[in-house]
């Protein structure tokens, strides 16, 4: 006789498992058990099971939600049913990764309706989690909970932020069958991986754009979630369901003070890195930079100098200047304009009177703000990186980045925002690029990536 | 709480040591912040005007990051709030719609002369107050330190928090503890959800400290409840040694953090004290004067229930190589005494006794024979009995 017990985020066992394979297991000597952790329940039921070794499972908590109704007018399309199946295929674990824009979120009620099973969906940001939780109710029905951004009501269909799946799985970890993951990406980090590893649930479903990471942790999703099981590119869904984009890129000068001030500021810096022969390129080049600034007054003003020329470049007053023509060259459309920090979001509202979505925007101005730009009463939003990811925004048809230093995977995830299928609509992303400064060099390194590979301008 | 940006430690190649900070050395800056953040009080400041006259305070000092690190534990024990008279948000939504349309410059312009009309209000101040509910905009209301020195022993001790967030084992070397100190380093265990395993050395316990899954990985995932753990090991009477190991840097190379009772570390935390019971006490009154030979201390091991609780009896009787254990269970909730008393029942050891108020609901139910005894009481701990049982039920030590 054997006995499963789940302890917060691990299995416990007492008896004999009567097996080579060891499932993790260690001896805990605090408690006089053995203790593994709580990914490994399925397989280890499964051998259970096999073998014929008579068990009593005191771990397991979720539920069976035998009368859960999918609320839903929409069909499911081709590729969406085909993930699915090919999840289903794979006994309900794995990776599905599919474009931005194209209805992953449909594709995770389907698997909902079909496990029927207690589930919890992790996502990154609380905009994210909000969504989940507006789209799950529609779809389910009242009484979806919430775990993060000041809530803590657990359901059987519950939604929650990395965050708090990682700091409170040990206590719920049990309490789901399936377990879905979006932007799953995040998942390996550091931390992260825990709220898979502390969890019981025997489904799993991973979702992404971009599953790659170029430290190759994505390797660890296949023992976290499942091994990938679905896949189709941006390029093969363009048309069919996204709409058509086309990409502007546009170089601003700096006005004559502005190129002194910045040459001005990168040469503080650049003399002080060079002096303490700092390589910024290398693994550890900001760190020491920032080690070294902190000892003497010279580091402290490259420091100051290293902000400045950063202020310059993404607050350049061409760029304003170039924002302004751009705004009437559209003045029918939906506009959304990214930044990479907040001060350039404010000095744009300020100026413009253009509303802002930032991390500080509380939940109910963040609603009233995307409910009036649906509504065509604001007709452009000003964000910092907090929407790059996946939150669906009504209907914009042209994006404006103003300032970025941005990875591939950023800018991808920023032109899936304004890709929504709408019949007919083509979209247009406008990049703005300081000339002669740090911009440029991201700029051309981001345009390796698929998206970009044929440029309409 | 302190972050990465406000640490300052001394790194070497096995060891990292936080930067303490000397009391008398520092307590002229220390009443210089107080006094910024005393007048901000007065003057209504916001956040981001606070930070600019501690900017002006730290010039191009290079001991920036103390300064920092001490505004910073200032002002998590202020208060802030206090919003303009017309909310900010209702002010945007005006400013916003007044716009209409695709905005420019010059609409903009429009807009603010509009609304400012329309509300009583400058342009000025229509600017100002935007964004007046952004967290920098935030106005101080209150803020609770006073004392330079008790600010500087935070800051110390907020230096081995940081740490500890950081940290995937601790180790602690008890010289001698009383079992009310070993009793409430084990509550605070179980309360920051920690688990421990304790092993008698020469002349105390080595107690380790981490969480369920440490063993199986170790991580930093208890980092929190060690560095919340921290402050109530400072509150213990007697000698202490502490040695931790903490992931630094980007790659999490693993360095040990050496610590004493030594170092003068003050603890934040209120010392409630060993509450010695009237109930103790009269019980010890009654017991010497029955004058029977047993010695009686106030101190004990920990006894583990076979991993289910530990827990640390209030007496160790003695006499003649022979040791029983006593422990007074004090006023528990139902449910929690019906648990303790199940977990006693199987797992309490042979030379174990225990007193349980028979006011207690429930009190006597479930106390198996595997027990030292129970002794019922309704005031007093009759201290006669104890000793019967003590008679009986006492191993030899060792």
């Amino acid at each position: 006789m054997v006995t499963l017990s789940f302890h917060r985020g691990t299995l416990l066992l007492e008896g004999d498992l009567r097996t080579s394979a060891n499932f993790g297991f260690v001896w805990d000597d605090r408690i006089g058990k053995e203790r593994t952790e709580a990914l490994w329940y399925r397989d280890l039921l499964q051998h259970l099971h096999d073998s014929g070794v008579s068990y009593q499972d005191d771990s397991r908590a979720y539920l069976r939600l035998p009368e859960l109704v999918h609320n839903t007018e929409k069909e499911a399309r081709d590729y969406q049913q085909e993930a699915v199946d090919a999840w289903e295929a794979a006994n309900r674990r794995g990776l599905i990764v599919l474009p931005t824009g194209s209805g992953k979120t449909f594709v995770a009620e389907l698997c909902i309706a079909q496990s029927k099973r207690s589930t919890l969906v992790v996502a990154p940001t609380i905009d994210l989690v909000n969504q989940w939780h507006r789209i799950l109710t529609e779809a389910f029905g009242e009484g979806i909970g919430m775990l993060g951004g000041g809530q803590h009501d657990i359901q059987p269909i519950t939604v929650s932020t990395y965050d708090s799946a990682y700091l409170h799985m040990d206590r719920y970890g049990n309490r789901f069958g399936l377990v879905i993951f979006d932007e799953v990406h995040h998942l390996p980090s550091g931390a992260f991986s825990q709220a898979a590893e502390m969890c019981t649930a025997p489904f799993r479903l991973g979702l992404s754009a971009t599953p790659e990471r170029t430290d190759d942790l994505h390797l660890d999703l296949t023992h976290l979630v499942g091994p990938e099981v679905y896949r189709r590119g941006i390029k093969e869904l363009s048309g069919e369901v996204l709409a058509d984009y086309e990409t502007h890129r546009i170089e601003i000068f700096l006005t004559p003070e502005e190129a002194q001030a910045y040459s001005e500021a990168r040469g503080t810096y650049s003399h002080f890195i060079g002096s303490r022969r700092i390589y910024m390129g290398g693994r550890n080049g900001w760190g020491r930079f920032l080690r070294e600034a902190a000892r003497s007054k010279a580091g402290r003003a490259a420091l100051k100098a290293h902000q400045e020329s950063r202020r310059i470049m993404h607050q350049a007053s061409g760029k304003m200047d170039a924002l302004e023509e751009i705004l009437a060259k559209h003045p029918q459309s939906r506009i959304l304009i990214f930044t990479n920090d907040n001060a350039t979001v404010y000095r744009i509202s300020r100026e413009f009177l253009i509303p802002t979505i930032t991390h500080q925007t509380d939940a109910k101005e963040r609603r009233h703000t995307l409910e009036a730009f649906g509504a065509g009463v604001y007709r452009v939003i000003a964000t910092s990186r907090v929407l790059n990811e996946g939150v669906d925004m009504p209907d914009a048809d042209v994006g404006i980045v103003l300032s970025g230093t941005s990875t591939v995977r950023e800018h991808v995830q920023r032109l899936g925002r304004i890709l929504r299928p709408k019949a007919g609509k083509r979209a247009t992303l406008y990049e703005l690029i300081a000339s002669g400064t740090k911009e440029q060099d991201h700029s051309d390194s981001r345009r390796d990536h698929e998206a970009y590979e044929e440029e309409s301008c | 709480m302190l972050t990465g940006p406000h640490l300052r430690v001394r790194v070497a190649k096995k060891e990292i040591n936080p930067s303490f900070v000397k009391i008398d050395k520092h307590v002229e800056r220390a009443e210089d912040l107080i006094g910024i953040y005393q007048g901000a009080v007065l003057h209504e400041w916001s956040r981001k005007r606070i930070d600019e006259e501690v900017a002006g305070l730290i010039g191009d000092s290079v001991d920036h990051k103390l300064t920092k690190g001490l505004s910073k534990l200032l002002s998590d024990n202020s208060d802030f709030g206090a919003e303009p008279p017309v909310p900010p948000a209702e002010i945007r939504r005006r400013l916003f719609e007044a716009v209409g349309g695709i905005p420019s410059r010059a609409s903009a312009r429009e807009a603010y002369v509009s609304v400012g009309a329309e509300l009583g209000l400058e342009v000025s101040e229509l600017h100002r107050m935007l964004y007046a509910d952004r967290k920098e905009e935030q106005q101080i209301t209150d803020c609770r330190v006073k004392d330079s020195e008790w600010l500087l022993h935070r800051y110390n001790v907020a230096l081995v928090q940081a740490l500890l967030l950081r940290c995937e084992l601790l180790e602690v070397h008890l010289d001698h503890p009383s079992s009310g100190r070993l009793r409430s380093l084990f509550r605070f265990i179980q309360f920051h959800g920690l688990m421990s395993r304790c092993q008698a050395t020469d002349g105390g316990y080595l107690l380790t400290l981490d969480g369920p899954t440490s063993l199986l990985k170790l991580s930093t995932r208890y980092g929190m409840g060690l560095a919340n753990w921290f402050p109530v090991l400072l509150l213990a009477e007697g000698d202490w040694r502490l040695e931790a190991t903490i992931r630094w840097g980007k790659r999490g190379l693993r360095k040990q953090l050496l610590l004493n009772s030594d170092q003068g570390l003050q603890s934040h935390y209120r010392d409630s004290g060993v509450y010695v019971s009237r109930i103790e006490s009269w019980f010890e009154e009654r017991f010497l004067a029955l004058d029977s030979g047993w010695t009686l201390r106030r101190e004990a091991p920990p006894l583990s229930l076979a991993g289910e609780a530990l827990i640390v009896p209030t007496y160790t009787l003695e006499k003649e190589g022979r040791v029983a254990y006593f422990d007074i269970i004090g006023f528990w909730r139902k449910r929690w005494l019906k648990t303790r008393l199940t977990q006693l029942a199987k797992h309490g050891p042979p030379n174990l006794i225990v007193a349980v108020s028979s006011k207690m609901e429930g009190a006597k139910e479930g106390l198996g024979k595997s027990l030292g005894g129970v002794v019922s009481f309704k005031e007093v701990v009759p201290a006669k009995d104890v000793l019967e049982r003590a008679e009986a039920c006492a191993t030899s030590a060792g």
